[in-house]
């Protein structure tokens, strides 16, 4: 701990070093190798990523893909107003942020538990067979799953549909009550994501030095209190940066998953923006729609973003800006 | 320490800059063939097996070049094949394709239409004409119109067929050649062992259907003693597809409308029609008793197959050309097993009432914008004679049967055709989808046909007189264009609630007016106007 | 200091390592065994997989699907295609990534702060596929292999990432070697990068596994489909078999429909490969990199 906050000391130093004492030229002659190597990355987002932006002018025409931006017509809000005036938008926005939540609040912390959890054991073989198999789900398609679901738990011919509804005490269909839907797909990203997920919090764990452990060990603490003040506090970063992140994709849900699971029974529960999307835009080729709705989500996430940046920073944690 | 380090490190560097090397000399390769826009006709020509010069007389080879839909899983090498050499030489073409995943051909040529590169030549099929994009593509003139040619065709006017040309019309105007299907394609298929083992007869109306439903469930149909079969098998499917389902088939039965119908005066839709309640009472009443598989509201069109060829379902809706696969497949778990298509159902003492399909599935349109076009009449004068001469009889024994002795040998008189080690025959792996690209009779008899496949097409050609058509096939409505999902979706997902036991009549009925309310009553002005001025 | 721990660990230590060896033994059995029932299904008959007659170890064997891809040289060549677009295109992303992140991490970097929100917002909106398409069309870069490294070369959500761990590292650690003369680019390379490998390992694995299922990118910007990578075949070949096209054409076709049990041996096949290169990005895991870079 003590360490820690020596190095920040420092860091804090030569940052303010470099702040505003010397003249803007000087620092740029004198670090211009540092430019140089900027030059790639920067000419790549300029590119890939700035230059294709232009197109989201498209949310604001009736865009006619023959004729380009510059032929097509202008119509301002046209296509805002027509998200939020449709009759499901309300529903859809609710279903989305549900599952946000749940995926946020119930998924997020797995793969770190579970890191940690593979972290404590002693056996390098055991902790070697354990993550190799982890991380074999996400491989797994979203079709597979889907269809391992209908297996599983189908009202005709489910192999566990028995047994969950002598639980319940009733005939329970999972795949079409609406009350199950959420648990439904967190329980399947759960599966399939958590052990990808351990796999950048085993990065960061192996970066922790084994001295510490030692000299905490001598100083009486014991495995929970180890953890407590050396494991977590590593992954302290790791964390806080991915929450923020996540914080950007928050309103995506995942457009494969959720459509293979969507059928006329939970569909009112399920409709979430991507799969509205989908079926209202891109497979009827309204591109200038689907573009607004994506700007909209975009502009929600941008918030999100610059809100949970804000908070991390006045905790004293490094943002993502 | 340092120097293993070290001398890891230019190992390292030495693989980067050899795989740099490799990727900037792959990338060179690449490049060279993207400097023109039309990439793939560069390969075409280094391979040699073009006809510059033929006695067709027309001098130079006319280039043109192609999109298609991929749906096997392999493009044919179409440069280098007896096929395809034949073809262009007979009728002096140079040939260029591009094949597409299916699954991403709508965003492939959403980008050609961006970037204006779009192919001469193209498939569109039905979904894909209903593309927002497209349309306008289309009302911005990209695309030549076909009216004032086809007269001096008259291969490919009478091959099609007037009642196809007129179908296949969008706004007024034709677009491109329809590709030709059956039209009595909806129906059912139904295992005929099982109605052997119950000396049951083919059921031909609703009761008589009933009654079978009923026996393959309880009666214990393939005899083992064990309560393990069901009735009937069928999946909700998504509305763009609801065809399949079995409810529309039914419901046209019944007398329902085949989605649209004008009648005294009047735009009617089926989904408010009393036949079409009858016929999804008719479904809650079998799903009710447990003749019917009762995850119908919650699987795909492919498990519902999947159910079928199990062997533990009698019968399911779909499309009737699908009985062969089914028989293939279902043959491998249950070897006496039998399927046969369902007798088109009628009421009593009436005659059947099939629903239609629209008789094509999309057309072959072609470019008029863009660097790719088609770009004078007279160039498209000459594709035309092109699918003019493929229409004639020699052309469409060629594309059936091949090259003797590279895809057919002649026994006994009949033409046989030869397999592959896959089991894939040589012609479809010479030819490949480019098939969707010609112009195809919507079926063909061949003398190695098996029974079933000969009753698939008897019963094609008998339903033929029962027809019951969408009037609303070659319709426009803006609203419908802007909101067909969600409208679809809405009467889908009622009928289904309904069959499930969800809802009742009323619950129905309430939907049905939602579906007024958020634009079917907009729908049905505006089909009303346009058939009162376009096809009256 | 290197004796052995004489502490005696404590009892309920003892019980929470084997709970812990169980609940993980139990969560990667959850994990491990759909895969085995994916891959006992692609070695079984079609019958056997319709009426479900094995769970985990094939009743019968039956390589008919193996068969019928193996027997398609294209796919053969298209495998081959996917490793070279997944190796070529990992080490260049991954150098692209590590660079710019070191470069962004630097405190005296001028508007590091807008550079990294500008970043960040690029991960947030997204002109598209239709302006990606038209800009990738203006470079000419339509067909060329080029088309699938370079739109995606950066993935702006690893970068930031990978720029986290840079500058987790002490300072003092640089400030020794500019001491020592080295300049921006060799203390990127000779001290960085040594110290970072699980971060380059994990990342590399990241952008390897995107690179090889990609499959959407090489439909729609090679035309010559013979460029295509294995994925997109396979995708073909299990939406073929499980009978997803709706209307392939007239009943005149003589179109081969594979099997059902060829898209388990199509999910075994594209994904052995990519499990296969794990155990060797595992290796950088191991605990305690950091030992002894900081003296002190």
């Amino acid at each position: 701990m003590k360490k820690e906050k020596i190095l920040s000391a420092e860091k804090f130093i030569s940052v303010n070093k470099s702040r505003g004492r010397e003249p803007v030229l000087v620092r740029f002659r004198k670090d211009w190798m540092l430019y140089v190597m900027l030059m790639p990355g920067l000419v790549y987002f300029l590119i890939f990523k700035y230059g294709p932006m232009v197109g989201l002018i498209t949310a604001f025409q009736d865009y006619n893909s023959m004729l380009g931006w510059f032929g097509s017509t202008f119509v301002g809000l046209k296509h805002f107003k027509r998200l939020f005036s449709d009759a499901n938008f309300l529903n859809i926005f609710r279903n989305t942020l549900v599952l946000a939540f749940y995926n946020i609040i119930i998924f997020f912390p797995l793969p770190i538990i579970f890191a940690l959890l593979i972290n404590e054991v002693k056996s390098i073989k055991y902790k070697n067979v354990v993550q190799s198999v982890f991380y074999i789900p996400h491989f797994v398609s979203w079709v597979v799953v889907a269809g391992i679901c209908t297996t599983l738990f189908s009202s005709q011919s489910g192999a566990l549909t028995d047994m969950i509804s002598n639980l319940f005490g009733r005939k329970v269909s999972i795949l079409s009550e609406e009350s199950f839907f959420a648990p439904l797909i967190t329980g399947q990203v759960i599966w399939k994501e958590t052990g990808w997920g351990t796999i950048m919090f085993l990065a960061a764990l192996s970066g922790v030095d084994l001295q510490l452990y030692e000299a905490a060990k001598i100083d009486g603490a014991n495995r929970r209190q180890q953890m407590w003040h050396i494991t977590l506090p590593a992954l302290k970063t790791t964390i806080i940066t991915l929450l923020i992140l996540r914080m950007g994709t928050f309103l995506n849900t995942g457009f494969e998953q959720i459509f293979l699971m969507l059928n006329t029974m939970n569909r009112s529960v399920g409709e979430v923006f991507d799969t509205y999307v989908y079926q209202t835009a891109l497979t009827n080729g309204r591109i200038s729609y689907g573009t607004a709705v994506g700007l909209f989500k975009s502009v929600v996430s941008l918030f999100l973003v610059i809100g949970t940046n804000k908070i991390a920073k006045k905790a004293g944690e490094e943002g993502v800006y | 320490m340092k120097e293993k380090r070290q001398g890891k490190r230019s190992k390292t560097a030495m693989l980067i800059s050899l795989l740099l090397v490799l990727a900037m000399a792959l990338t060179a390769c690449g490049n060279s063939n993207s400097t023109t826009t039309s990439t793939s006709s560069e390969s075409a020509e280094n391979t040699g097996t073009e006809a510059k010069e033929t006695d067709a007389g027309n001098g130079e080879a006319f280039k043109i070049t192609m999109m298609q839909e991929l749906y096997s899983d392999a493009a044919p090498d179409y440069a280098n094949n007896a096929w395809f050499a034949y073809l262009q030489e007979e009728l002096n073409v140079e040939l260029s394709i591009n094949f597409v995943p299916t699954s991403t051909y709508v965003d492939k040529i959403t980008t050609y239409i961006a970037s204006n590169t779009l192919p001469m030549v193209f498939t569109a099929r039905s979904d894909v004409l209903q593309n927002n994009n497209l349309i306008m593509s289309m009302e911005s003139d990209g695309f030549w119109t076909l009216d004032d040619y086809l007269a001096d065709y008259p291969n490919l006017y009478e091959f099609v067929g007037a009642q196809t040309w007129e179908n296949s019309k969008i706004n007024g105007k034709n677009y491109g050649i329809p590709r030709l299907r059956i039209l009595a394609r909806n129906g059912a298929i139904i295992r005929q062992d099982w109605l052997d083992n119950l000396e049951l007869d083919m059921p031909e109306t609703f009761d008589e259907l009933y009654e079978v439903l009923r026996a393959f469930t309880e009666d214990d149909p393939d005899g083992n003693g064990v309560d393990d079969t069901y009735g009937l098998t069928t999946a909700y499917e998504v509305a763009a597809n609801r065809s399949w389902n079995g409810i529309q088939t039914l419901a046209v039965a019944f007398g329902a409308p085949n989605g649209w119908v004008y009648a005294d005066g009047e735009m009617v839709p089926d989904y408010g029609t009393e036949e079409y309640l009858t016929a999804l009472q008719y479904l809650r009443k079998i799903y009710e008793n447990g003749y019917m598989n009762l995850d119908f509201g919650e699987i795909t069109a492919n498990t519902r197959y999947e159910y079928f060829q199990q062997g533990s379902y009698g019968m399911v809706f779909g499309v009737i050309d699908d009985a062969n696969n089914q028989q293939e497949n279902l043959v491998q778990v249950v070897p006496d097993a039998q399927c046969a298509v369902l007798a088109a159902l009628h009421k009593e003492g009436e005659d059947p009432l099939c629903n239609a399909t629209a008789g094509f599935n999309g057309l072959l349109m072609f470019t008029k914008f863009g660097s790719n076009a088609i770009e004078t009449e007279d160039d498209l004068r000459k594709i035309l004679s092109f699918y003019d001469s493929l229409c004639k009889e020699d052309m469409q024994d060629f594309i059936g049967y091949g090259i003797e002795g590279v895809h057919h040998e002649v026994i006994d008189g009949v033409k046989t055709l030869f397999y592959n080690d896959q089991g894939k025959t040589v012609l479809s792996v010479d030819v490949g989808d480019f098939s969707q690209l010609l112009p195809i009779a919507a079926f063909t008899r061949r003398p190695t046909d098996t029974a079933l496949i000969t009753s698939v097409f008897d019963a094609a050609d008998e339903r033929e007189a029962y027809l019951v058509n969408d009037v609303s096939t070659n319709l426009k409505s803006d609203t419908k264009n802007e909101l067909s999902s969600e409208l679809d979706t809405i009467m889908m997902d009622a009928s289904v609630k309904f069959i499930v036991g969800t809802i009742d009549e009323a619950g129905y009925l309430n939907e049905y007016a939602k579906w007024l309310a958020q634009g079917g009553e907009d729908v049905i002005k505006e089909f009303k106007a346009y058939y009162e001025e376009y096809i009256q | 200091m290197k004796e052995k721990s004489k502490i005696k660990q404590s009892t309920g230590s003892r019980i929470f390592d084997c709970f812990n060896i169980l609940f993980l033994g139990c969560a990667g059995l959850l994990c491990i065994v759909p895969f085995l029932y994916v891959i006992a299904a692609s070695v079984s008959p079609l019958s056997d997989i319709l009426t479900r007659k094995f769970f985990i170890i094939p009743v019968h064997f039956d390589f008919t699907a193996y068969k019928y891809l193996f027997s398609s040289i294209q796919l053969m060549k298209s495998m081959g295609i996917s490793v070279m677009v997944t190796v070529v295109g990992t080490v260049l992303s991954m150098s692209m990534t590590l660079l710019t992140a070191y470069v962004l991490s630097k405190p005296q970097l001028i508007g590091r702060r807008v550079l990294n929100a500008l970043v960040v917002f690029t991960m947030l909106f997204s002109g598209g596929m239709i302006p990606t398409y038209l800009v990738v069309y203006k470079m000419n870069l339509i067909d060329s292999f080029l088309a699938l490294w370079l739109p995606g070369c950066i993935s702006a959500y690893n970068m930031i990432l990978v720029r986290t761990s840079i500058s987790a590292l002490p300072s003092e650690l640089e400030e020794a070697a500019t001491v020592d003369g080295c300049n921006y680019f060799q203390c990127f390379y000779k001290i960085v990068i040594p110290l970072i490998k699980p971060t380059i390992a994990t990342f590399s694995l990241f952008y390897a596994v995107g690179y090889w299922n990609s499959y959407f990118d090489a439909t729609i910007y090679l035309n010559d489909s013979s460029k295509w990578p294995i994925q997109v075949w396979l995708r073909q070949i299990v939406l073929l078999s499980s009978g997803g096209f709706s209307d392939t054409g007239s009943i005149s076709e003589l179109g081969y429909i594979p099997p059902q049990n060829v898209s388990y041996a199509v999910i075994v096949f594209a994904t052995i490969p990519i499990l296969c290169v794990y155990p060797f990005v595992q290796k950088y895991f191991t605990k305690g990199m950091m030992v002894g870079s900081v003296k002190g």
